[in-house]
């Protein structure tokens, strides 16, 4: 605890290396041990004569039990040549990207109906008062499960799927704006008063700039729940999209089991590509603003 | 080298003769000097002894070390170089034997303890047991003040209040040495000059040693025996100014001629020490 | 940490206690008249077929509130059947464990310098992955029963909790700490003393979070494959077409997700009386 004041010795190991290559490492690793973990897993219920057969899913002659044994620890490098294969690619990558693109429409849409609102919500108190509690108390819903509802009744997959991103994103983004909006200082305030500023200025050049760490916030939480909503209404008959992939490669059984995976990784990727995205569009915006950058969220 | 866990409290009474503190020819680098610009110093062979139960005020500039100088006093940092001895020991070992108590400019109570939870907190770490240590803090609360509000949470007591419980903490397990880094900086003219005679009566009664690091240049001269006047980069001692102001100190104290000739001559080598910056 | 808060503590005596009375209580339900007049309101319109006009719905693809209301009252039993020992629990054992994982883990990082580096970031990124993904592995491991769904939701749920508790724990200001230093508290003292009490207002904050997730997860999981729970009983009615009982499900769904909420924030106040959101202004 007490800093050492004597001169540091040049740093040696791991303490030397940036940030980023540790996470990388840490990474690293742990595919490592899942891969030795699903090589020993396969080496230990598999008898040789079917190993080559239960990877490559070729051989008939598997008995069924054993395929379905290895979908629950696969070799991540079986996964990722199922990533690599251009025949998945459709199924794969593509069905990623339709998935994305209806949630990053819907979170659009979400995003700005959510910040519409709360500007308009914090101008007029009744608004607030009477819709506030609904803004608030959906937070605790469970949205998403709206989401097979909306397909049933619309029957249109994209659009369901956009509608559910932004039902997920309006959410957040209006309680976290009104937040954000009314967490100005008095003083700033007084200040803005005494410049004689109008009531759009002062929310131009105070309030609004003041309120986006919170918008961004809540716009992290809501790019997750985005691509979530959009894969669930997928799970309900959909014919499109990773949610599909993911349920008839399970359906289809253990001859998808790299589909399966492989599936599931991109959709893993979707929403963490997401999220960074809007991290780094954070990143850039609020660096404008020094002044307004909450340190204490970071 | 374990903390010493002791179930009674030790006498008020210094039991070596000797200085309290001794300084000798310590420096304080920050940060490695192998990079461009080097470390930054903040102390440079800074030498002091304070007496027992004498009462010292550190004084000068914003970056003339004397905050980093009191958490050398009490090993929350290690100094560069030169030699620290606190009651005859290194200073690691006085803090293992709980031989000071330190109180910083806000009053750093914790929120979930009631106010005496909070000044029983020392003594909860060196396991005195309950209904020694309950005794204790009211004691405490009583020397302060604030006896009435024990129950209390510290965010339902004002900034001087809220001082008075930090002190009465750092006093709870009777250290020899009492550090504060510009406890009342933070408060008004009127609660600072009520508190520096509270403190006063304190220091009197339990007869510790006090290091006092304050940017107020009346509060030095009001409060102490001597005053250290510090210059910054490097920090170093520029003066020491001895306060022959009669004791008990009042209010009457503030309104003598030696009293603003004092603080004068302090203001006097404060600027000059500006004027070595250049 | 309590600084000096001169806003607060204009008078120079302490505040007197919060207490409330009838005033307080008024206000509260005055606060709660508008809300409940928009909720009946749009209640009315939805049963005039107003939202049918506007929307150009017909009674199978959007069911009237009276029928939703018939099919709650008439399968109360199954609703109940399916929402308590089946959707509830396994969001609950979910979040608990999850919780429970997610602050050993924080501990863990926290004392192993690399894995603070290279873990919590990791951990943290589960927080952006939709882990509903993992719903088919988890049942190919643990069956088609409760167990896999509360995979999934500790899966969900240990993310908030590991980022939470990290920064409750572990970023403390300097003084306090100092503090401790300062009259030599081992590690253990300082642990129990200081991070776990300034840690449980932000494992509340992760809890909070946690039971909206935990409700989603437990949900979604069952769609997948599950032979009992709200979600079945939702995704089962919406592919046979029977509306009514499908929103039924998630009427259930939406309260017992409040309760659960409401549980939470129930034990938090108990848990930390003393936080800045409770103290009176």
């Amino acid at each position: 605890m007490a800093a050492a004041s004597t001169p540091r010795p040049r740093a040696l190991g791991l303490a030397a290396l940036p940030d980023a290559l540790v996470v990388l490492l840490v990474a690293l690793a742990l595919v490592a041990l899942w891969q030795l973990a699903a090589w020993l897993y396969l080496t230990a219920t598999v008898p040789p004569e079917f190993r080559e057969g239960v990877i490559t899913g070729a051989d008939t002659r598997v008995p069924a039990e054993l395929r379905v044994e290895q979908m629950k620890l696969p070799l991540p490098s079986m996964i990722l040549a199922a990533l690599a294969n251009p025949d998945n690619a459709d199924q794969l990558w593509l069905a990623g990207l339709t998935t994305l693109r209806s949630a990053v429409l819907g979170f659009a849409v979400g995003a700005t109906v959510g910040f519409l609102l709360a500007l308009a919500m914090a101008q007029a108190t009744v608004l607030e008062r009477g819709l506030l509690p609904y803004v608030i108390a959906s937070q605790m819903i469970p949205v998403i499960a709206l989401g097979p509802i909306v397909y049933s009744i619309f029957k249109d997959e994209e659009l369901s799927r956009v509608l559910i991103a932004a039902y997920v994103t309006f959410f957040p983004v209006t309680v976290n704006t009104l937040k954000g909006l009314r967490s100005v200082d008095p003083n700033s305030l007084a200040l803005m008063d005494s410049y004689a500023a109008s009531r759009w200025q002062v929310y131009r050049k105070l309030r609004i700039p003041a309120a986006l760490p919170y918008v961004f916030q809540a716009l992290k939480i809501a790019a997750t729940a985005s691509v979530i909503g959009a894969i669930v209404v997928e799970l309900m008959g959909a014919q499109h999209g990773i949610g599909v992939t993911i349920l008839r490669t399970q359906y289809y059984g253990p001859a998808n089991a790299y589909k399966l995976w492989g599936a599931i990784v991109v959709a893993s990727l979707l929403g963490l590509l997401f999220f960074q995205l809007v991290a780094v569009v954070e990143r850039l915006v609020l660096a404008w603003q020094p002044e307004f950058r909450r340190g204490r969220h970071r | 080298m374990t903390a010493t866990t002791r179930t009674e409290l030790p006498a008020t009474a210094q039991a070596q003769s000797g200085a309290a503190i001794s300084l000798q020819g310590v420096s304080m680098v920050f940060g490695a000097p192998d990079q461009p610009g080097g470390g930054v110093r903040a102390l440079q062979q800074v030498s002091l002894e304070v007496q027992p139960r004498e009462f010292v005020s550190l004084i000068g500039p914003s970056g003339c070390g004397k905050s980093t100088l009191l958490r050398l006093i009490g090993d929350l940092l290690s100094p560069t170089e030169g030699t620290i001895l606190v009651n005859g020991k290194s200073p690691r070992q006085a803090r293992l034997s709980r031989e000071y108590g330190i109180v910083f400019q806000q009053p750093v109570l914790y929120d979930w303890r009631t106010v005496i939870q909070n000044v029983q907190l020392p003594l909860e770490v060196m396991k005195v047991p309950r209904a020694e240590r309950e005794e204790r803090a009211r004691q405490l609360l009583r020397l302060v003040g604030l006896a009435e509000f024990a129950q209390r949470y510290p965010w339902e007591l004002s900034g001087g209040m809220q001082q008075r419980v930090s002190i009465a903490r750092a006093l709870s397990f009777r250290p020899l040495l009492l550090l504060m880094d510009e406890p009342f900086g933070a408060l008004d003219e009127m609660t600072r000059e009520r508190l520096n005679r509270e403190l006063l009566d304190i220091w009197a009664e339990t007869g510790t040693t006090v290091v006092f690091v304050t940017h107020s240049i009346a509060e030095a001269v009001f409060l102490s025996d001597r005053v250290v006047v510090m210059s910054p980069r490097p920090g170093r001692i520029e003066t020491v100014i001895p306060v022959d102001l009669p004791r008990p100190r009042g209010p009457e104290t503030r309104e003598l001629p030696r009293f603003f000739a004092l603080i004068a001559e302090i203001r006097h080598n404060l600027r000059e020490v500006e004027h070595h910056e250049g | 940490m309590s600084s000096a808060r001169p806003a607060a503590a204009a008078q120079p005596s302490a505040a007197p206690r919060p207490r409330a009375g009838g005033a307080a209580l008024r206000a509260r339900l005055q606060g709660w008249g508008l809300p409940s007049a928009i909720f009946v309101a749009l209640l009315a319109l939805w049963e005039s077929s107003a939202i049918h006009g506007a929307l150009g719905l017909k009674e199978y693809q959007l069911p009237y509130p009276s029928q939703i209301a018939q099919a709650i009252i008439d399968r109360r039993e199954v609703l109940l059947q399916d929402a308590i020992p089946y959707t509830g629990l396994e969001a609950l054992v979910g979040l608990i464990l999850g919780g429970l994982l997610g602050f050993a883990c924080s501990v863990l990082f926290a004392n192993v310098p690399f894995l603070r580096r290279g873990a919590l970031p990791i951990a943290a990124s589960l927080n952006s992955i939709p882990i509903i993904a993992i719903a088919p592995i988890a049942v190919l491991w643990l069956g088609f029963g409760q167990p896999s769904k509360i995979a999934v939701v500790t899966l969900m749920t240990f993310a908030p909790m590991v980022v939470n508790a990290f920064k409750g724990l572990y970023s403390i200001d300097p003084q306090p700490l100092e503090l401790m230093e300062s009259i030599a508290a081992n590690p253990w003292q300082v642990f129990v003393k200081l991070r776990l009490p300034h840690s449980l207002p932000y494992v509340f904050q992760a809890l909070k979070v946690g039971t909206t997730l935990a409700m989603i997860g437990a949900l979604v999981a069952e769609f997948f494959n599950a032979e009992h729970g709200l979600g079945v009983t939702l995704s089962n009615n919406i592919q046979v077409a029977k509306m009514p009982m499908a929103w039924a499900a998630i009427v259930v769904a939406a309260v017992l997700g409040l309760l659960f909420f409401a549980v939470v924030s129930l034990l938090e106040r108990a848990a930390i009386p003393w936080h800045v959101s409770y103290r009176k202004r």
